[in-house]
């Protein structure tokens, strides 16, 4: 029998991590299986994680692992606690200085096992890469293809002009 | 890049703001139009967010926007919230079924608010109320009344409340004049009392004082929450008018007397006032104790206040809630703990029946746990530790909402510790975020710029280039034509008391003038202000006449009025190009004596203004709905020419409206 305060994750490439359960236990999907497992020696696969990611995921998790105690209560409600998350600490941006696909696929990752505040953190960092820019600027930023016509994109801008500040 | 899920998205979209439960800021606005266009993928979720929350300024064409909606389903149902908030330059007044029209097109509307506009008034009495009922919302907000301009008894010749059917009804600083109420006539027929379960006032209201005269009132069962802040001892009789009539049915009551408290009055027996005794079926209480400053100056004032509504409160009671905004730091605590033990143990003594008592902490200030230290200084240890008294975080300061002022005023209402440290709550944008989330308070992480009113000016984001862009923004406008943008902007640095170096090209109009920056001290002319009669040059070039116009309508000066029909311009003997410039233009122009220029209204050639014919009559406007059709004929200039006396003296409210410029107009 293992110590049953650790459980092994495995990443869709194989590479499997020994981690706390407290730490796990900030991915909601992952809670939500200790508890059906109950106390089991078994490894938990993560089919669409690969090692590279789990290990950032991982690392997170570790970093902020004491944040649930801090923000969790019975007063606090879910807007406040994410309120917190509005301002990307400095931890939280070194974190995902990272390249932009690894980036992705943490926030990819981070929403399939739910695990709210990483989410959270990834897109605020993304969004404010975002802000302020033109539509080809974020396509250079992102490698993204403008499949749009000029008609379709002159149209969508006499649309969203009642939405626009003029 | 990673193939990002259509959720994923959304929610980096979101982030775009500074957070999902906010409103967004103009640069935000502009972000998510820009993400809107990235690609296929990005359009849904950013035109979700873009149009989550609509405001339109009141110099907009609300039919245009009707007529947007229509065409584009897609679009309307993103909306869940729409306003109208009042421009700084000139505003339409708002026919009521425009509205009404808007809102059918919105299937998941939610939250209304229309802020410091001019509604105007059922098109005739004979006209009935939609077929179709009270239309259906989570939130109306109707405000600032007051400021709109051209507020006339005929705005109020219905009953406006009777369109909806709501849960919650907010009426704030809207007019109370008696003179607006007392002599109208008023539609109703066959339209139910107004269904609202909760309604939050300030002080007097002319829409809910006409709901009452007009022989209606609110359903007598609906009303369960009244929620009331008062701020003059006429404010506490008014709402005690509320509790009495409606007694039977509420059963919740939020009081806020802080703003009157803290000025001690003296009046005896001023708080039963409330009639709160009447209301025999009450179940909850909510005082608010949040002062504009130092709550500790005043929590003794407002414990009395408290007390004195406890002492009046039905004896069946089961929850008593104390929110306590301010609390910022232990020492003070110590301060107002046996003010709030006080009313505890008050209502511990005179409610049997109490189940909790609610306490609502700022915990970002105070820890549950120095709070109850404090109450147990006062209180028994075992109702501090007990099951009666709860613990709450009440997050933000509660953002006033009577005292609140236009929308378009965005204004910290923080704690001078809150600007210290970095956390300003703006009045709107709380305001918002409380109607978007159905939360009691939203703050606002938003730093100093915020403060600063960045909304308008964005003084703090790159202050050098801000200016370089603005100024070359400006200039291209000005290249185009002298339409109103340019001089919204320079109206904005003027207030803001910075001087950018515009300057206005002189070969841009006919009366250069008329555009040299020295001569334009108030180019916009900003409500209130007094008029000299020296503007109407530049207010009329500015509307489209060309000085060559103006100067024939001058020359007309000699007689006492004006038919501003093709004919009576004719008669006046205009040059046919200016007849047709006035007839397309719609000019209306009002001169007082000393000009010697009367210019009534006119209705040329078209004659319509969103769906009505529009006739001035001796100051009386009148209607006439155009049932089939709708045109706009560009409706230019509804202004009162007046010095500062004359404004003073008067009685009614002059205002101008005008559409957006929609293209540049050459006179001969």
């Amino acid at each position: 029998m293992g110590d049953s305060n650790r459980l092994t994750l495995v990443a869709s490439d194989g590479g499997k991590f020994v981690v706390d359960k407290e730490v796990v236990q900030m991915s909601v999907l992952l809670k939500n299986m200790i508890e059906d497992l109950g106390e089991t020696d078994e490894s938990i696969p993560i089919p669409n994680v690969t090692s590279p990611v789990l290990t950032k995921v991982i690392e997170f998790c570790e970093n902020h692992r004491t944040d649930a105690a801090r923000t969790d209560g019975p007063n606090v409600d879910g807007d406040d606690a994410r309120m917190r998350t509005a301002v990307v600490s400095d931890w939280d941006r070194q974190f995902f200085d990272v390249d932009q696909d690894l980036m992705f696929e943490i926030i990819v990752a981070a929403n399939y096992l739910d695990i709210k505040s990483l989410v959270d953190v990834g897109c605020k960092v993304v969004a404010d890469m975002i802000k302020g820019k033109s539509p080809q600027e974020i396509r250079d930023l992102f490698d993204i293809v403008n499949d749009f016509s000029p008609e379709e994109e002159a149209a969508l801008r006499k649309e969203n002009e009642w939405a626009n500040d003029r | 890049m990673v193939s990002l899920p259509v959720e994923i998205v959304h929610l980096i979209l979101e982030w775009t703001g500074d957070g999902p439960w906010l409103s967004l800021s103009s640069r935000d606005r502009r972000t998510l139009s820009s993400c809107s266009r990235v690609c296929r993928a990005w359009k849904d979720p950013a035109q979700s967010l873009l149009y989550r929350m609509v405001v339109l300024d009141s110099d907009q064409r609300y039919d245009l926007f009707r007529d947007f909606l229509a065409s584009t389903p897609r679009i309307a149902a993103y909306i869940h919230y729409f306003g109208i908030e009042r421009s700084y330059h000139d505003t339409y007044p708002l026919p009521p079924f425009l509205l009404r029209e808007i809102l059918e097109l919105l299937p998941h509307i939610d939250t209304v608010e229309l802020d410091s506009i001019t509604m105007l008034g059922w098109p005739t009495l004979f006209v009935p109320y939609p077929e179709e009922g009270p239309f259906r919302l989570r939130r109306l907000v109707v405000r600032g009344t007051e400021h709109g301009p051209y507020f006339n008894r005929h705005c109020m010749r219905f009953d406006f409340l009777r369109l909806f059917a709501v849960d919650e009804l907010a009426c704030y600083g809207n007019a109370d004049s008696d003179e607006l109420t007392h002599t109208m006539k008023v539609n109703r027929r066959g339209v139910p009392n107004p269904r609202v379960r909760r309604l939050e006032i300030v002080g007097r209201d002319c829409y809910l004082d006409f709901n009452e005269k007009s022989g209606g009132g609110l359903d007598p069962d609906a009303l369960e929450t009244l929620d009331i802040e008062t701020e003059d001892e006429a404010g506490v009789k008014y709402a005690g008018r509320f509790l009495k009539r409606y007694a039977r049915s509420i059963r919740h009551v939020v009081l806020d007397v802080c703003y009157l408290a803290k000025r001690k009055p003296r009046k005896p027996n001023l708080w039963k006032a409330y009639n709160i005794d009447a209301c025999v079926r009450l179940e909850t209480l909510t005082f608010h104790l949040s002062p504009e400053d130092s709550w500790r100056d005043n929590a003794e004032e407002y414990a009395k206040a408290y007390g004195a509504v406890l002492e009046s409160t039905t004896r069946t009671l089961r929850e008593l809630t104390l929110i306590t905004w301010y609390t910022e730091k232990v020492e003070e605590l110590e301060e107002v703990a046996p003010h709030i033990s006080q009313l505890i143990t008050q209502a511990m003594a005179r409610f049997k029946r109490l189940e909790k008592v609610v306490l609502m902490v700022q915990r970002r200030f105070v820890t549950f746990e120095e709070y109850k230290a404090a109450l147990r200084k006062h209180l028994p240890a075992d109702t501090v530790d007990g099951n009666l008294l709860q613990f709450k975080d009440a997050g933000a300061p509660k953002a006033s909402a009577g005292r609140a002022g236009s929308v378009s005023d965005i204004t910290s209402t923080g704690t001078a510790r809150d600007q210290a440290t970095g956390v300003i709550v703006l009045s709107q944008m709380a305001r918002i975020g409380r109607q978007q989330l159905g939360k009691s308070d939203v703050d606002l992480d938003a730093g100093a710029a915020e403060s600063d009113n960045s909304e308008e000016f964005p003084l703090h984001d790159g202050l050098a280039d801000t200016y370089a862009a603005e100024h070359a923004r400006v200039d291209r406008i000005i290249r185009d034509y002298p339409p109103r943008l340019q001089l919204e902007r320079w109206h904005y640095h003027h207030r803001k008391g910075v001087e950018l170096p515009i300057q206005f090209p002189r070969q841009i109009c006919d009366d250069p003038d008329a555009y040299e920056p020295h001569s334009i001290r108030y180019p916009i002319l900003y409500w209130g202000f007094p008029y000299k009669k020296g503007y109407l040059t530049r207010f009329a070039i500015r509307h489209g006449l060309s000085s060559q116009a103006l100067t024939a309508l001058r020359d007309a000066v000699g007689q006492d009025t004006i038919q501003f029909t093709p004919e009576g311009l004719r008669a006046c003997g205009l040059p046919a190009h200016v007849v047709d410039t006035l007839a397309r233009e719609a000019v209306v122009l009002h001169m007082r004596e000393r000009s010697g220029l009367h210019v009534d209204w006119a209705c040329p050639v078209s004659s319509v203004y969103q769906g009505m014919v529009v006739v001035l009559d001796n100051r009386r406007v009148q209607y006439h709905r155009i049932p089939d059709k709708v045109f706009w004929p560009g409706i230019k200039v509804l202004r009162e020419m007046m010095n500062e006396e004359d404004y003073e003296s008067s009685a009614m409210w002059y205002w101008s409206w005008e559409n957006a410029f929609p293209e540049p107009v050459h006179s001969p």
